[in-house]
C-alpha cells in the first residue's frame, strides 16, 4: 500500500481537480457531483431522480472526459431488450470466408454508463442491467465477460412522467449506492447557466486523472479509519430505520413498513471514507455519517399508507430520525 | 514526546478535568440532599424528628452522590469525543486516540491520523472543550440552602432563639390517627357488650344448630324438613337462647316472656303499650339500620295486631291489673323508644341503666327496643346495663312484678304449665309435619335471624317479605293453640 502522507496529499488533490474540472461545466449541483464521484471512487452506483433538462447527461460525460474514462448512454424505452445493453453474438465472416460467431459487446462495456430514465425498459431488460450493476460481469451463452474497473452506473429517474414506467424493485433499487436528487438551479446558477450557453466557446475539460489513479484514490480510501463510535453510530441508524427492531425509532414504527438493509450501513461506510478523504481526513466522523445518511437510505426504506396518506417522504423520515439520534460513545 | 504520547496526555488531561467537574457535580448532589436532613429538622424540631436522623440525610447524600459519581466517570474514549465535539474536529481525536490505544486495529493511516490530530489536540482549549458550568444540582442546593436559612431566621423571629427543639408550626399528629371520642365510647360500649356475649354464646354452643352462623336470608324457597327437627328442637333451645340472638327485637321480648313467664301478668298492658310504641318507634329505626328488611308488610302488621290482641285478651282472662310500680317504667321506656336511632346505642344503655337503678325492669326491654339501628348489641347492651348493675336475674324478675310478687309463683307455675303443653304440641306437630313453606321475601339481600326460622332454609325471590316481628307460618296454630291453653288454664 502506498501510505504516505505525500500520496495521501496527492489523492486529495486529484479528487479535488476532478470537482473543479467537473465545475466548469456543471454549475451548481455540488452535492450532486461529490456524490457521483463518491460513488465512482467507492465502486458503487448512483441513482439520479430529476426532471429533465438539469445537466445530468453533461456531467457524466464531463466526468469521464476529466478521468479519461470510457462513456456510454442507453436511452431506455419499452422495447429496449437486455442484449441492447450487454451486447449480442454476431455471425462474422472473415477474409477467408469462414464465418464466426462473435460477442458484440453492448454499452454496458464502459467505465461510466449514463442509463436514462430506467424505469422505462421493461423489467427483464432492468434486470439485465442490474446484474451487471451488481456481478460487474456479463453472461453471454457459455462465456462471461468481466466488466471494467471503475464502472459507474448512473440512472436516471423522471419522477414526472410514471404514466408507461416500470418503476424498480426495491430490491434492484437497494443496490445504488446513493441517490441523489437533482434539484433545480438557483438564479445565480441559472445566471451562470444562460451565460455559459451564450458563450461562443465551451470551455474545455482536461484530463486530471487516469484509470488507475483512480483505483489508487479507490485503495487509499479503504484505508480510511472508522472509529468504533463512527461506526456503531451508523448501525444505530440502520436499526433505527427498521420498526421490527428494539431499537427502532418511534417515526420508524409509525411511518416505515421496511428499513434499510445492511447494504445500508456498507454504503455510509463506504461513501463515508470516500468523502472523509476528499475533505483531507483519514478518518470518517460523525457529520460523514449525516451527511450521507439521506443519499445512502432514502430509496432503502419503504414508507407506509400512513406516511403516504400524511404526506410523509423518505427524507423526512430519515432526517427525524437521525436528528434524535444520540452521539453516545461506543 | 511523540504523536501518540501527546495526543493519549492531552486526552488524560480532559478526563481529569472532567473527572472534577463530575465531582464537584455529584458533591453538590449529595450535599443538596445532606441539607435536607436540617431542613426538615428546621420545619418538624428535634421533638418530631432525633437529631439522628441527620446522619440517614448525610448517609444517603453520601451513597447516592458515590453512586452517581462511580456510574458517571468519564472514559478517555469518551472525554475524546467530547474534545471532538467541542473543537468541532471531526472526530479526529478521537479516532487517533482510540488507534493509539488500541495497537491491534490500528491501520496503515494510524500515524498519520495521529499526525493530524495531535496539533489539534495540542492546540486546542480543554477550558473552551469542557467548562466549568453550574449544573442543576448546584441550583437545588442554593436553593435548599435559602430556604433553610429562612427557615431558622424564621424560627429566631418567632422564638428568639435557634433552638431547634421545638416543631416550627405546632404538628396535632396524634389526633390525626385518634378516633373521635364517639368512637371511643362506642368501642368501649362494643368491648364490654362482647364480653357479655361470650357468655350467652357459651350456652348457645350446646344447641348445634345455634352454632351455626346464621345463614343471610337467599332466594330461596323455605324447605323445612318434614322430619321435625327444626321445630322439634329448635324451639326450647331457641327459647333458652332468645335474649341472646341477634337481629331479633320483639321475638326476643316474646321469648323472654315465653321463656321466663315473668310480669306479663304484672305489667303486661303497659307493656303492650309500650310494644305498640316502640314497635311504632322502633321498626322505622329498624329499617333504617337494615335498609334489606323493608317496611313491614300489612300482613306483619295484621299478625302483631292480633298478637297484641291475643296478649290483653290473655291478661283479660287472667284478670291482672298493671301494677302501679311499673307506671314509672314507661315514660322512660317511651322516652328511650322515640330516642332517634342515631342515639339509639347510648340511649339504650342509659334507659338500662336507669331501670336497673330504680328497680323497674319494663324500661329494659323497651329501651332495648327504642335502639333500632343496632337492635342486636342494644338488645344486649340493655340487659347488660340492668346486669351490671349487680342486679341478680330473680331480682329482676321480683322487680318486674313489682308490688305483686304474692301473684308470681302461681302465674309461673301457670305458665310453666303451659310450657310443658306447648312443648308437647311442638312434638307431635313434628311429627306429623311435612311439605315446604315457601316465604316470599324481597329481592334485595337480606339477613334473617331468628330462633324460629331453621338454620338451612332458604327463600325464594317471589317479592315478598319477612318481617323479624312475624312468626312464622308454620308456627303460628301452635301459638294460637298456646295461647288458647292458657285462657283455658286461666278459666279453670
Amino acid at each position: 500500500m502506498v501510505a504516505s502522507e505525500q500520496f495521501l496529499q496527492v489523492v486529495t488533490d486529484q479528487i479535488k481537480l476532478v470537482r473543479d474540472e467537473i465545475g466548469k461545466v456543471i454549475v451548481g449541483h455540488d452535492d450532486v457531483v461529490e456524490g457521483v464521484i463518491i460513488a465512482l471512487v467507492s465502486g458503487g452506483h448512483v441513482l439520479l431522480e430529476g426532471v429533465p433538462g438539469l445537466g445530468k447527461t453533461t456531467l457524466l460525460r464531463t466526468l469521464g472526459d476529466a478521468m479519461h474514462l470510457d462513456y456510454s448512454r442507453i436511452q431506455f424505452t419499452p422495447d429496449l431488450m437486455p442484449a441492447d445493453i450487454i451486447g449480442s453474438m454476431i455471425l462474422e465472416s472473415d477474409s477467408l470466408g469462414s464465418k464466426e460467431l462473435r460477442f458484440q459487446r453492448g454499452p454496458i462495456f464502459a467505465h461510466l454508463v449514463l442509463a436514462d430514465e430506467i424505469n422505462r425498459a421493461t423489467p427483464r431488460t432492468q434486470s439485465a442491467l442490474l446484474e451487471a450493476m451488481q456481478e460487474r460481469t456479463v453472461t453471454t451463452g457459455t462465456t462471461t465477460y468481466r466488466l471494467e474497473d471503475p464502472f459507474l452506473v448512473m440512472a436516471t429517474q423522471n419522477p414526472l412522467e410514471m404514466e408507461g414506467t416500470y418503476p424498480l424493485p426495491e430490491a434492484q433499487l437497494d443496490r445504488f449506492l446513493l441517490k441523489l436528487i437533482v434539484g433545480y438551479p438557483t438564479k445565480a446558477e441559472l445566471e451562470q447557466i444562460v451565460d455559459r450557453t451564450m458563450a461562443s466557446a465551451t470551455p474545455p475539460v482536461h484530463q486530471v486523472i487516469n484509470q488507475e489513479q483512480v483505483l489508487d484514490v479507490r485503495r487509499a480510501a479503504h484505508e480510511v479509519l472508522i472509529a468504533p463510535h463512527v461506526r456503531d453510530f451508523a448501525i444505530r441508524l440502520i436499526l433505527a430505520t427498521q420498526p421490527e427492531q428494539e431499537e427502532a425509532h418511534v417515526l420508524a414504527r409509525k411511518y416505515i413498513r421496511y428499513g434499510s438493509s445492511p447494504r445500508g450501513a456498507q454504503a455510509l461506510m463506504q461513501a463515508g471514507r470516500v468523502r472523509a478523504l476528499m475533505r483531507g481526513r483519514l478518518n470518517v466522523s460523525i457529520g460523514d455519517v449525516r451527511e450521507l445518511a439521506l443519499p445512502a437510505l432514502r430509496h432503502r426504506i419503504i414508507l407506509n399508507f400512513d406516511a403516504h396518506a400524511e404526506g410523509k417522504t423518505a427524507d423526512q423520515v430519515v432526517a427525524q430520525i437521525l436528528a434524535s439520534l444520540p452521539e453516545g460513545s461506543a | 514526546m511523540g504523536t501518540s504520547e501527546a495526543l493519549l496526555n492531552v486526552v488524560e488531561r480532559a478526563r481529569k478535568r472532567a473527572c472534577a467537574q463530575v465531582t464537584l457535580r455529584e458533591a453538590t448532589v449529595a450535599l443538596t440532599i445532606a441539607l435536607l436532613g436540617p431542613l426538615a429538622l428546621a420545619v418538624l424540631g428535634t421533638e418530631l424528628l432525633p437529631a439522628g436522623f441527620l446522619v440517614v440525610f448525610v448517609l444517603a447524600g453520601l451513597g447516592l452522590g458515590a453512586y452517581r459519581w462511580r456510574r458517571r466517570q468519564p472514559s478517555p474514549y469518551g472525554v475524546a469525543q467530547t474534545i471532538d465535539s467541542a473543537w468541532q474536529a471531526e472526530d479526529q481525536i478521537s479516532t487517533a486516540y482510540y488507534f493509539a490505544s488500541h495497537p491491534a486495529e490500528a491501520g496503515a493511516l494510524t500515524p498519520y491520523q495521529n499526525q493530524k490530530a495531535a496539533p489539534l489536540a495540542l492546540a486546542g482549549d480543554l477550558a473552551r472543550a469542557l467548562p466549568f458550568t453550574l449544573s442543576r444540582s448546584t441550583y437545588a442546593l442554593g436553593a435548599v440552602v435559602l430556604v433553610l436559612a429562612a427557615l431558622l431566621g424564621l424560627r429566631y423571629g418567632t422564638q428568639s432563639n435557634l433552638s431547634l427543639k421545638p416543631p416550627l408550626a405546632p404538628f396535632a399528629l396524634p389526633s390525626l390517627f385518634a378516633a373521635p371520642e364517639g368512637d371511643e365510647l362506642r368501642r368501649d360500649e362494643l368491648a364490654r357488650v362482647e364480653g357479655k356475649r361470650d357468655e350467652p354464646a357459651q350456652s348457645l354452643r350446646k344447641d348445634s344448630r345455634l352454632e351455626q352462623p346464621p345463614e343471610p336470608l337467599e332466594s330461596e324457597p323455605v324447605a323445612i324438613p318434614s322430619d321435625g327437627a327444626p321445630s322439634g328442637d329448635a324451639v326450647p333451645g331457641a327459647e333458652a337462647a332468645l335474649p341472646e340472638v341477634e337481629g331479633l327485637s320483639v321475638d326476643s321480648d316474646f321469648g323472654d316472656e315465653l321463656a321466663t313467664g315473668s310480669g306479663e301478668g304484672e305489667d303486661g298492658e303497659g307493656q303492650a303499650e309500650a310494644k305498640d310504641a316502640s314497635g311504632s318507634n322502633s321498626e322505622p329505626g329498624a329499617d333504617q339500620g337494615k335498609p334489606q328488611d323493608g317496611a313491614p308488610s300489612e300482613e306483619s302488621n295484621d299478625l302483631l295486631s292480633r298478637l297484641q290482641d291475643a296478649f290483653k285478651n290473655m291478661l283479660s282472662s287472667m284478670k291482672m291489673d298493671p301494677p302501679s310500680g311499673s307506671q314509672p317504667g314507661e315514660p322512660s321506656a317511651q322516652e328511650s323508644g322515640q330516642s332517634s336511632p342515631a342515639e339509639g346505642a347510648p340511649t339504650g344503655q342509659e334507659a338500662g341503666g336507669e331501670a336497673s337503678q330504680a328497680g323497674e325492669n319494663a324500661g329494659e326491654s323497651e329501651g332495648s327496643g327504642g335502639a333500632a339501628p343496632e337492635a342486636p348489641q342494644e338488645l344486649t347492651q340493655g340487659e347488660s346495663g340492668s346486669e351490671s348493675s349487680g342486679a341478680p336475674p330473680e331480682g329482676s324478675m321480683s322487680s318486674s312484678a313489682g308490688s305483686n310478687d304474692g301473684d308470681k309463683s302461681l302465674s309461673e307455675s301457670a305458665q310453666l304449665e303451659a310450657m310443658g303443653e306447648l312443648s308437647e304440641l311442638y312434638q307431635k306437630r313434628a311429627e306429623d309435619m311435612s311439605g315446604e313453606v315457601l316465604i316470599e321475601t324481597q329481592a334485595a339481600p337480606q339477613q334473617l335471624q331468628t330462633p324460629y326460622t331453621p338454620t338451612a332454609a332458604g327463600h325464594r325471590d317471589l317479592g315478598g317479605q319477612v318481617s323479624r316481628d312475624e312468626i312464622p307460618f308454620a308456627y303460628r296454630q301452635y301459638v294460637q293453640k298456646y295461647f288458647e291453653a292458657l285462657r283455658q288454664k286461666s278459666g279453670n
